[in-house]
């Protein structure tokens, strides 16, 4: 069997649970004793993670994999659905809070405007880093353009449909709010499933419009509230794997002036 | 009972359109042959079978297979994370978004320093830029980024602004590691860290890890940096409540690595020649990791097997030599790591050092090596800190052999 290990208090280097003093640096047993219980204690101990792979592709702290999902999601590639236009619209300064739940545990994460420039809006995530959410569509193939009635939410809608060279499409109307009504890859759908429902978030009422995302293998679904009233617009974002729910739901916003 | 595997890097071509003067694979052309598609599908079953959770493609430059993200896609339909290690040059908005589709779960882009290092490292002109491109264009079809960079004496010095450039590209995670002399590594020694430069590069990497943190990015060290000094809970903090320690070569235990003709092996980097457990287009997957004697060796190594240094050490029966790839790349063989803050830390209190001499080339042929003897010697009055060496190794660079390159 193993040795089993754990840092001395003084000098940080690892000893044998056994051992009565630290062979590096002398330091007593007692010492050791009160190391380990250290150890239970790590101070980010309840935001835990997978093991990292020990080769090639490290993985990112779950609430930026989370923020990533929610605000840089497929719209941004065509500038579409508005959540960097929402943030261009303010002034720097201006952020939303959110509480997100996950397995892991709470977390609370903030988004601040910093910058609004031609191409893109910079956000500064906390905890986290800037991040850039591109106001210009990305230089895509266009391959095919028609019209394709839509219907949602037993509404009827008249839209111009896009595909592109890389396997996406896009339905677009200017009757739904951010403009997008539907975007198609092959293995993943997004679409508006609700055109108004109220929900109470950050202390007042808000109608949102419902997106809901499913994946062609099954098995995982998200589910994103929008407002025109919040910078980003995301006023809710919910995603279940079996029986494993994640949410982020907004609980502050601050406009700056 | 074989352990089960959680993690495997797939080779999946060995064709590339960088030419490293570091790449382990000697990457340029693809090999002559190389699994069909319906063959690395049927890899792909085979992985699933044995219960892996996540896959890394990598290459050569993976994307310059044709079907490289059919088989992204089915390595995602079957349950398992689909990744990808890139050097980033042409991963163009069309391949990202390719990649998207066929529901990628991170990628992660080579960058081994600032422009002028990265490129004479990359072996063509251009490529850093390029793999900033390719961050631009992943982060465009929302896909998480990371970065992964090797460490050399060039670049030892560029380490904290190729961090700013990395956040400012919005990359999640960074993985660093010692280049080891495998492959094209092994014919420039001089870029080659010495084992007593790991006295420096732990307390930076401690240091690159709490700007990270500050960051919300997470600094991953490679295997090869280590082990047990005063740095160790720090860069090997779990946050799962696991060990906060190096705890041995996982080599044919957690993970496994699988070249473009159906080689396979423990890890991906292992020299060929001696760590070839069998060829999938010969035996099932199965029965190579439930059976294979190469693979049954390395697993039930134990501190008896160690030799040199590590014999004697305090920590031999947890560490079991470190790194496999890198101590084999450099002595010959396992069991004795040459890079290792303990050791050099023990050495230093002797007033020694150790250092690294090539007595023999390595023969060219993918994931090959040299050898490499060490030789100890009293610790300079005046030392030079491994950032003021660059220019001299600059001087060094040695002729590309003619590689052939593709270049889309």
């Amino acid at each position: 069997m193993k040795q089993s290990l754990g840092p001395c208090p003084k000098c940080r280097r690892h000893v044998s649970a056994g051992a009565d003093v630290c062979p590096f640096c002398g330091v007593s047993r007692r010492g050791l004793l009160v190391a380990a219980g250290a150890l239970l204690v790590a101070p980010d101990a309840a935001f835990a993670q997978d093991p990292q792979p020990a080769y090639g592709a490290a993985r990112p702290p779950e609430h930026i994999a989370v923020w990533d999902r929610v605000f840089a999601d497929w719209r941004t590639l065509y500038a579409l659905g508005g959540s960097a236009e929402s943030w261009a619209k303010r002034a720097p300064g201006t952020s939303v809070s959110y509480r997100l739940d996950t397995v892991n545990g709470k977390v609370d994460i903030r988004t601040t405007l910093v910058e609004v420039g031609a191409d893109a809006v910079s956000l500064k995530n906390e905890p986290g880093a800037v991040r850039r959410l591109s106001r210009k569509p990305y230089p895509l193939k266009l391959e095919k353009e028609e019209k394709q009635e839509l219907e949602i939410d037993g509404k009827k809608f008249n839209c111009d449909v896009r595909s592109y060279k890389s396997g996406m499409k896009v339905w677009l109307t200017a009757d739904i709010p951010g403009g997008v009504a539907k975007m198609a890859f092959p293995g993943e759908t997004h679409e508006v499933v609700k055109l108004s429902e109220k929900i109470v978030a950050a202390g007042k009422e808000r109608t949102c419009v419902v997106w809901c995302s499913t994946g062609a293998s099954g098995g995982m679904e998200t589910r994103e509230w929008r407002a025109e009233g919040v910078p980003g617009l995301v006023v809710k974002w919910e995603e279940t794997v079996g029986k494993q729910v994640t949410k982020l739901e907004l609980t502050e916003i601050k406009e700056a002036k | 009972m074989p352990p089960r595997p959680f993690y495997a890097v797939w080779e999946i071509t060995l064709a590339c359109n960088l030419a490293c003067r570091h790449c382990g694979s000697r990457a340029g052309k693809a090999r002559d042959r190389e699994l069909a598609t319906d063959e690395a599908l049927g890899v792909v079953d085979g992985l699933a079978r044995l219960g892996v959770e996540e896959v890394t493609l990598i290459g050569g430059e993976s994307y310059l297979r044709e079907d490289w993200d059919v088989i992204l896609r089915a390595i995602s339909d079957r349950g398992m994370r689909a990744s990808i290690t890139t050097g980033g040059r042409g991963l163009t908005p069309e391949r990202a978004l390719r990649a998207k589709a066929a529901r990628v779960t991170s990628v992660s882009v080579s960058v081994d320093g600032l422009e002028q290092t990265h490129d004479i490292l990359r072996g063509v002109r251009g490529s850093f830029r390029a793999a900033l491109e390719a961050l631009d264009n992943l982060r465009a079809a929302a896909i998480r980024v990371t970065a992964n960079t090797q460490v050399s004496r060039l670049n030892f010095g560029e380490l904290d602004g190729l961090l700013d450039v990395l956040l400012e590209k919005g990359i999640e995670a960074w993985q660093v590691q010692i280049t080891a002399a495998l492959g094209r590594a092994a014919d420039w020694p001089d870029m080659l860290l010495q084992p007593y430069d790991v006295l420096e590069l732990l307390p930076k990497v401690a240091a690159l890890r709490r700007r990270c943190r500050d960051a919300g990015v997470t600094l991953e060290p490679g295997t090869s940096i280590g082990y047990y000094g005063p740095y160790e809970t720090e860069i090997r903090h779990s946050r799962d409540g696991g060990p906060t320690h190096w705890t041995g070569c996982g080599a044919g235990c957690s993970v496994i690595g699988i070249e473009s003709d159906g080689t396979f092996k423990g890890c991906p980097s292992l020299p060929t020649k001696e760590y070839a457990a069998g060829n999938l287009l010969e035996q099932p997957m199965e029965k190579i990791w439930n059976e294979s004697p190469v693979l049954e060796k390395h697993r039930s190594s134990s501190g008896a097997d160690l030799w040199g240094f590590c014999k004697t050490c305090y920590y031999a029966d947890v560490c079991r030599g470190g790194c496999t790839f890198t101590a084999h790349s450099f002595l010959g063989r396992p069991g004795n790591m040459p890079y290792c803050w303990h050791r050099a830390d023990a050495l230093r209190s002797r007033g020694v050092r150790e250092t690294l001499v090539r007595v023999r080339p390595a023969p060219g042929k993918p994931f090959d090596h040299g050898l490499f003897e060490l030789r100890e010697e009293p610790i300079p009055d005046e030392l030079t800190p491994l950032e003021a060496r660059r220019e001299a190794i600059l001087g060094t660079v040695p002729k590309m052999p003619a590689t052939r390159i593709r270049w889309s």
